[in-house]
């Protein structure tokens, strides 16, 4: 009774509430255009009907019709004549566009239409006798054609791709591939950033802001880059392999290799999160527990731990979707590893049959789907959340010099480990010739000066709106999620979510053909080619790592902070801005910030949305790539991460300065010391 | 009707083409001034900037252009059917130029002056919905000081490759991921037959350290060390050598025979510049326009007459390499069957290993 009563409040408290309203309106409209109609899209194609067959049947009995009536006087074969050609234009026109409702094919149908029903059975008994044929033979390839023409453009159900799919032994192994990737780099990454981020906020150290600045880097950089650095040091040409140690025969390429590099890629991404769950730890609970004779290890393992949780389980996850959406790694230091993003990619640049790269994002789909829900059911009844909302002070850190010195040492380890692959990025840029002349020269800086640097604005530009658009949509997504109680909850938050599983190629080819003519081919929203079909790519792929860690810091404040303030008459945009916001300002922060990142290294989903009027960057270092010009690339990417390094400066710096609760953070640390 | 003047039109042009044997003349550069077109490069970046320029200071019109791998042109071209952002597709290998044709993706242009200017007929294959704008070679990009460093020889022959001492030496392309590797595959069916072509992967296989996802990427790991021996295109490794510093690159061909590709160059149909991008395929097939590549290190052979071949590509020349007359309908045509079989004689190598 109590329950249902409060249900009806809670819709009651929705419907009075049209800033909420709207919100959700707006947002469930963007995830619905540029989420949901792409994939679905996308998944349509998996289970369509091949027309290949019917196709070249259609156009061969189209070719010996024409053939046949040259050979005839026009009395005989003139109606045949005309069926051949109108076949053939009919094959043209509909192989030529896919697409039933395209003029010209309704044109051509219509037209064969008519040819057909001049051709009865007179008309092929005199066409046969003329041919000396037996008229069935005649019969049958008019029968081939006039269910061309019905059957051609009617949707059809078809499992034919999964088939073919599940058939090919080469595809269970890279599922297993894939997954095995997913996890071993998942886990590593997730201790990584763990360990950096209790670092970080538990112990007081010289490196402290170093180990701050070292995590960012990788998200600065574009992917394949590491690998070049992973190859020069640890190829068979090594610098460490071979230089050091003299092995001869050192292999990178492979599991391993890939392994490496996602780790060094996606643990600051872990780092990131799990620091702004920590930030809201109030610290007064774990040192109650300590007051009460709990050692170190007991209050980690049974205070911290379990208010950490959902979010160890969140970043794990994000990781591991993260890796195995990840083509470009594999694809440069993969080796004979074959993953299922790099394996879509490859599977389209094939021109083979379609349809089975997209059952294979399908596939990927539902592998994340899985995952989601696990996640659902299993963590998220352990999660705890504070009363308090926010620490309330900051934490008086750990001297104890048994836990610091081990993992300061792991730290500076990863530390040096991380810089050694990064420095080598501008180094290599200035070598003469990438990993064989180690002479200084600029020529490499000079050629990406020559070349112009339109891209880097155009990246920049999109990036940077992108960024704001993601950071702003994800709080608030996270937050009504978390926090509020509406029809199409758990929908909004799943197809948050779903984006982050799809390979950007899929994505980039499931934007192009969803707006190359329009959305549903209505000639409205011509989207392709345009800026704000980049700036859509980016916020899709970034609003699920911004929402996650969104989620995750809103876990842990309880309700009752925001219901006081709608208690004491604030209303909800009120309510998010004044009290949830900042509340959640780290992960708002830290949204903003990855968005910008990603969004300006993002690769496989751009190269099917940039126009001579938005050229990016990294399409533009791919190139260079491709053309061996490996110290070049250093060059582009040195920039790029140059330009990321200093906007996220800039952005830390206008958020301090507009922010409040960083002045307060200040303060009282100046107190502490 | 329109058909019959089409015909007409066509046999004009092949008439107009034998009278003159220099195409060149006729057309008028100047006739679509002020206008626009836009192109999806597929070949090296500096080479589709520089054609894209030089065609854009000889016509007036305005020429941009999006530099993309040979594939990923494909795909884009073949998603945006509907509302085609591109006129015209320039250079990248044939694969796929031949499959987007099969799909109906490419305007014929049977009118085309450019063809009666043809080194070969092997040029045209393509022809009237693609064109031939050059040519290379498939051999073995060696790292030289590699090979030395370890005492073997540089490899002769396809039989070269199998042998034990190039054991962790090779690289080859996985014709599951990239049309080269397909490319290599056919030619080893086409020069061996399928039984001993079948016995020469599985013999390779045991050299082989990597088998890579893209064509360029032999080359990669040949240039970065990884690999000592890769099979890929010539005029790749030749360009590394020439122009990116590689002086450790020792380029060879099989003494068997070796198969060749062309680069191709295309109308996209339902373009928004039909005239324009015609007058862009007459210039894609005059000498002017092919010797802009080996000015900007592209330096492939060039397939019209009067164009002279990269200076740098006479190495090749002179090495006399074998071609064998490579069926690319065939390999086509057999594609599933030549992964497929790829398939079968190399997993069972490495199934063991690992």
């Amino acid at each position: 009774m109590a329950r249902s009563q409060g249900r009806k409040l809670e819709r009651k408290k929705l419907m009075g509430d049209p800033i909420l309203v709207m919100g959700i309106l707006l947002i469930m409209a963007f995830l619905l255009l540029f989420i949901v109609y792409p994939l679905w899209t996308v998944t349509a194609q998996s289970f369509s009907q091949s027309e290949t067959e019917t196709l070249n049947e259609v156009k061969a009995a189209g070719e010996w019709f024409v053939h046949a009536a040259e050979t005839l006087p026009e009395a005989a074969a003139g109606h045949f004549r005309t069926l051949g050609v109108s076949t053939g234009e009919f094959h043209r026109l509909y192989n030529r566009y896919r697409r039933n409702n395209a003029e010209d094919v309704v044109r051509a149908r219509a037209a064969l239409k008519e040819a057909l029903l001049r051709v009865d059975g007179g008309a092929v008994e005199t066409f046969a006798a003329a041919l000396k044929l037996p008229p069935e033979e005649i019969r049958s390839r008019v029968e081939t054609v006039r269910e061309a023409e019905v059957t051609l453009g009617r949707p059809a159900f078809s499992m034919d791709a999964y088939v073919t799919l599940f058939r090919r032994g080469s595809f269970q192994k890279t599922v297993h591939n894939t997954i095995l990737l997913g996890f071993i780099t998942g886990l590593i990454a997730t201790l990584i950033g763990f360990v950096f981020a209790y670092v970080d906020m538990y112990t007081k150290t010289a490196f402290s802001p170093m180990f701050r600045v070292i995590s960012v880097l990788p998200i600065v950089s574009p992917p394949f880059v590491l690998s070049l650095s992973a190859i020069m040091l640890f190829g068979r040409r090594g610098l460490i392999t071979r230089q050091l140690l003299g092995i001869m025969d050192a292999n990178i390429n492979g599991l391993h290799g890939i392994v490496l590099v996602q780790v060094l890629t996606f643990f600051p991404v872990c780092y990131l999160m799990l620091k702004g769950l920590l930030l809201n730890i109030e610290p007064s609970l774990e040192e109650s527990a300590r007051d009460m004779g709990a050692s170190r290890w007991k209050v980690f393992t049974t205070v911290t731990l379990p208010l950490l949780l959902p979010g160890i389980g969140n970043a794990f996850l994000v990781t591991f979707i993260e890796a195995v959406a990840d083509f470009a790694n594999p694809q440069m230091i993969g080796g004979d590893f074959r993953t299922l993003a790099e394996m879509i990619y490859n599977e389209y640049a094939l021109q083979g049959d379609p349809r089975v790269p997209a059952a294979m994002s399908v596939f990927m789909l539902l592998m994340t789907i899985v995952l989601f829900t696990m996640e659902k059911y299993w963590l998220e009844r352990k999660s705890v959340a504070t009363l308090s909302g926010k620490a309330s002070r900051v934490r008086q850190p750990i001297t104890d010099r048994s836990v610091v010195i081990p993992l300061v040492t792991f730290c500076m380890l990863v530390s040096v480990f991380v810089i050694s692959m990064y420095a080598l990025i501008p180094l290599g840029a200035l070598f003469q010739q990438w990993g064989r002349r180690f002479t200084l020269v600029t020529t490499h800086f000079r050629k990406v000066f020559d070349r112009g640097l339109q891209p880097f604005w155009d990246s920049m530009l999109l990036s940077l709106i992108a960024a704001f658009i993601t950071a702003f949509m994800s709080m608030i997504i996270a937050y009504l999620v978390v926090k509020r109680r509406f029809p199409g909850r758990s929908v909004m938050e799943f197809v948050t979510m779903f984006a982050m599983a799809v390979p950007g190629t899929v994505l980039g080819i499931a934007l192009l053909r969803g707006y190359i003519t329009g959305i549903f081919n209505s000639g409205t929203m011509v989207l392709a080619g345009t800026g704000s079909i980049l700036v859509i790519a980016f916020v899709v792929r970034s609003l699920p790592v911004g929402t996650r860690s969104g989620v995750a810091a809103l876990r842990q404040i309880d309700k009752s902070i925001e219901e006081s303030a709608y208690d004491m008459g604030a209303d909800s945009g009120k309510v998010f801005t004044s009290v949830t916001l900042p509340l959640i300002k780290d992960s708002f922060i830290s949204g903003l910030v990855t968005t910008f990142a990603r969004s300006i290294t993002a690769t496989s989903a751009v190269i099917f949305l940039i126009s001579p009027a938005w050229r990016l960057i990294t399409p533009q270092i791919m190139t260079v790539v491709d053309r061996g010009e490996y110290s070049e690339a250093c060059a582009w990417a040195t920039m790029l991460m140059a330009i990321v390094y200093c906007a996220i400066a800039l952005m830390n710096l206008l958020l301090s300065v507009f922010g409040t609760s960083r002045r307060q953070e200040r303060a009282e640390r100046k107190v502490w010391a | 009707m329109r058909k019959g003047m089409f015909l007409f039109l066509a046999l004009c042009g092949v008439l107009f083409c034998a009278a003159f044997a220099s195409a060149d003349e006729g057309i008028d550069w100047r006739a679509y001034e002020g206008s626009e077109l836009m192109v999806y490069g597929g070949s090296d970046e500096p080479h589709v900037a520089a054609v894209c320029k030089a065609f854009e200071v000889k016509t007036g019109i305005k020429t941009s252009y999006i530099r993309l791998s040979g594939n990923d042109c494909f795909t884009r071209i073949k998603e945006e059917r509907d509302n085609p952002q591109a006129d015209v597709w320039y250079g990248g290998t044939w694969d796929p130029y031949i499959a987007a044709a099969k799909e109906g993706l490419l305007h014929p242009y049977k009118e085309c002056k450019g063809v009666a200017n043809y080194r070969s007929e092997q040029y045209a294959v393509g022809y009237p919905n693609w064109f031939g704008i050059y040519s290379g070679w498939i051999g073995f990009i060696c790292d030289g000081e590699e090979l030395k460093a370890r005492g073997l020889e540089i490899p002769k022959s396809w039989v070269d490759l199998t042998k034990p001492e190039y054991k962790n030496m090779l690289v080859l392309a996985n014709p599951g991921a990239t049309g080269t590797g397909v490319m290599v595959t056919s030619i080893l069916f086409q020069i061996f037959g399928p039984e001993k072509a079948v016995e020469m992967i599985a013999a390779m296989d045991k050299n082989v350290t990597t088998y890579v996802k893209t064509g360029s990427g032999t080359s990669h790991q040949v240039a970065l060390g990884e690999a000592a021996i890769g099979v890929g295109f010539l005029h790749t490794g030749l360009d590394y050598k020439a122009n990116q510093g590689y002086d450790n690159f020792v380029l060879a061909g099989p003494s068997e025979g070796t198969g060749y590709e062309v680069g191709g160059a295309a109308i996209i149909e339902g373009c928004k510049h039909l005239d324009e991008a015609k007058l862009f395929i007459e210039y894609a097939l005059t000498p002017e326009c092919q010797q802009i590549g080996q000015t900007v290190g592209s330096l492939q052979f060039l397939t019209v007459k009067g164009a002279k071949d990269p200076e740098a590509a006479q190495e090749l020349l002179k090495m006399n390499i074998k071609l064998i007359n490579y069926d690319s309908e065939w390999t086509g045509a057999n594609k599933n069957m030549l992964i497929e079989k790829w398939n079968s004689a190399i997993s069972k190598e490495k199934v063991q290993q690992k």
